[in-house]
């Protein structure tokens, strides 16, 4: 264990979760009766709760009135809508890493792991041997593939499994239809979908995808989303 | 369950509280915090959320402001990697005694994968036990400890490399 994590752990039995549940009345009447007896009799967790509460006071005293709209010029660099989508396993999701403002395309990873299947991250930490699959957002039809450059510099296709695009149709996180179980190459993979206009040969893409050493390449007339992985010894 | 403008105003008037002090709490900093609290309720406003779990309001902020601060921690990591981290002067912390460590946790958790961190974060900062971080992922038991074991492993391989 880390001795940071030590230091800075929380102090109390309780946690701050049950404590602030505990105060904005979330519990059911059995959990809050055993929260009071519990505070009645445990001095650390009445100091932890009588932080909370000066927090609050902090707050009351402290916080500006909501703003109304957010701050011009800011990037806004994270999704409610996506955080509270964020389906299975794994609290937020920050679709595909790229979502530029107003990019109609997205795509999306979900990992299979033994039998359980969490929705991924950017960023995910995976395992070789891990099942993975797509999903893709689009507000057009548009032609899609997904391809990926590994740990080792190297790129692949994940989808289709052929030497072209495939046209699909609109659709609000689509899964495709091709699970990939991942290989032993470890560290962090870079996931591109590219999103045609019309059908593109794929071999070309993916050895300038190589070829770029991480950067993305200019593909004319598809737009790209991003998404990344990494790969952890077993 | 969703909310209306006029929800995310009394929301933020009764619940805001938790995320400013948890916001400060992980980005160490009061002006950051503050400016957490606005964005994420201004994004609220913008994007009235489909509460997927209406069971706890809470639950959802703890999701929703631990997502928001380590992406700024992130970003404050790649803000680093470009300035000259030597020249960058220390956030003032909130806390004294914690505060060293709190720093220091920081700093790892910005270079943990998102969903690692989480997990770091509330079973360490937080305090929560397992069944608590399953109900706010809303993934098993077991997943939670399968990541908090990954976490500690990037955490050792981390202090080794340090
Ligand atoms: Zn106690």
């Amino acid at each position: 264990m880390n001795a940071l994590l030590e230091d800075a752990r929380w102090q109390a039995c309780l946690s701050a979760f049950r404590l602030d549940r505990f105060r904005l009345q979330e519990l059911t009447a059995e959990d809050a009766a055993e929260v009071r007896a519990h505070l009645a009799g445990c001095a650390q967790c009445r100091a932890a709760e009588a932080q909370l509460a000066s927090a609050e006071d902090d707050f009351r005293a402290l916080a500006a009135p909501l703003r109304r709209r957010p701050r011009a010029g800011r990037a806004v660099a994270f999704s409610v809508a996506a955080v509270a989508l964020a389906a299975t396993c794994l609290l937020a999701l920050n679709p595909g890493g790229v979502r530029s403002k107003g990019a109609p395309t997205s795509i999306g990873m979900y990992v299979q792991h033994g039998q359980a299947v969490r929705r991924a991250l950017p960023g995910e930490a995976v395992l070789p041997g891990d099942v993975v699959r797509f999903v893709y957002s689009s507000r057009e039809p548009r032609s899609l593939a997904i391809l990926s450059l590994d740990g080792a510099g190297v790129a692949s296709v994940y989808f289709p499994d052929g030497p072209q695009t495939v046209d699909v149709p609109a659709a609000e996180e689509a899964p495709l239809p091709l699970g990939t179980r991942l290989d032993g190459v470890l560290g962090e993979e870079q996931v591109v979908a590219l999103f045609c206009q019309r059908t593109r040969a794929l071999e070309p893409v993916r050895q300038a995808l190589q070829a770029a050493h991480g950067a993305l390449p200019e593909v004319p007339g598809c737009s790209l989303a991003t998404f990344h992985f990494t790969k952890l010894a077993p | 369950m969703s909310l209306d403008a006029g929800g995310v105003e009394q929301l933020y008037r009764t619940h805001g509280h938790v995320v400013l002090r948890r916001a400060r709490h992980l980005l160490g900093s009061d002006v950051d915090a503050h400016e957490a609290l606005q964005d994420i309720f201004a994004e609220l406003l913008r994007t009235p959320p489909a509460l997927r779990s209406p069971g706890s309001l809470v639950a959802w902020l703890y999701q929703t402001t631990t997502h928001f601060c380590l992406n700024q921690l992130r970003n404050r990591r790649t803000g680093l990697r470009l300035l000259d981290r030597h020249l960058r002067p220390a956030q003032a912390s909130t806390e004294a005694p914690r505060g060293e460590a709190l720093a220091a946790v920081r700093q790892l958790l910005g270079r943990l994968p998102e969903n690692l961190a989480a997990v770091v974060v509330y079973h360490h900062l937080d305090g929560m036990t397992h069944e608590e971080i399953s109900t706010v992922l809303g993934c098993s038991r077991r997943q939670v400890g399968y990541l908090l074991e990954r976490a500690h492993a990037s955490l050792q391989s981390e202090e080794r490399s340090a």
